[in-house]
């Protein structure tokens, strides 16, 4: 497992109120963590500022899941993991 | 800039008795705020404590300190100039926050908060502390508001009426 998606974990984790291990690379944070719209929110504004990047809003909808998160940010981090 | 009981009024949505910041001392706009407000026995929180009730029952609660040091860093947003009128600020969270002591009625409460970063999605993050005198009583290291623009504001006087 790469070192960002377990950062990414970390940071979703702490938003979510779970524990890491809780977080599943796959599992959806509305229908299996009862995210709401403002987690979504906080967990993009955490990961902009913790990597200095801009990723447009319009990616809120798909980062669903920690993979989906992971990949976005990757593309616009331009990670090769 | 400074602000008065009515710039204040004039700036947040809230009505009496939910106003928990009494005057802005420093404003720079986007930037910080230094805020203070008076805690009172005569506020509704202290309606249903006895008499002979011991010194703790008087302790501020915690959820109003947060409150006020909130209402504090909503005007240090709403008081920045937008071209599309006043924005709706609404609380999301605040983490990283600790509470070293208690305010009780007679203390001033001074909120220090200052801008942190403003994220996507209109998500402002602010952080800062409250004082009484010299004591520190909290210390938020980051609250998150989000924020549309021009979508609310102080009520009108017919609503609020």
């Amino acid at each position: 497992m790469s070192q960002h998606l377990e950062e990414l974990r970390e940071i979703v984790a702490e938003v979510l109120e779970l524990e890491p291990e809780e977080v599943t690379d796959t599992a959806d944070f509305v229908q299996d963590y009862e995210a709401d719209s403002l987690r979504a929110i906080e967990i993009l504004a955490r990961i902009e500022k913790q990597y200095g990047l801009d990723i447009p809003q319009a990616e809120l909808a798909e980062m669903r899941t920690l993979k989906a998160v992971h990949d976005i940010v990757a593309r616009y981090a331009g990670w090769r993991d | 800039m400074r602000l008065d009981e009515a710039g204040i009024r004039a700036l947040l949505p809230h009505g009496h008795p939910m106003v928990l910041v009494d005057r802005v001392d420093r404003l720079r706009a986007g930037e910080s705020i230094e805020a203070t407000k008076v805690v009172s026995t005569s506020e509704p929180c202290y309606r249903g404590v006895p008499v002979g009730a011991p010194a703790d029952c008087y302790a501020y609660p915690v959820s109003l300190l947060v409150e006020s040091f909130g209402q504090a860093a909503a005007l240090l947003w709403l008081a920045g100039a937008t071209p599309t009128g006043p924005d709706a600020v609404l609380f999301a969270v605040a983490r990283d926050v600790r509470i070293d002591g208690a305010a009780h009625p007679g203390d001033v409460l001074t909120h220090r908060a200052r801008l942190d970063r403003v994220g996507p999605a209109g998500a402002v993050f602010v952080t800062g502390e409250t004082w009484v005198g010299q004591r520190r009583l909290v210390r938020f290291g980051s609250l998150l508001a989000i924020t549309r623009p021009g979508a609310a504001g102080a009520p009108s006087e017919e609503e609020s009426a």
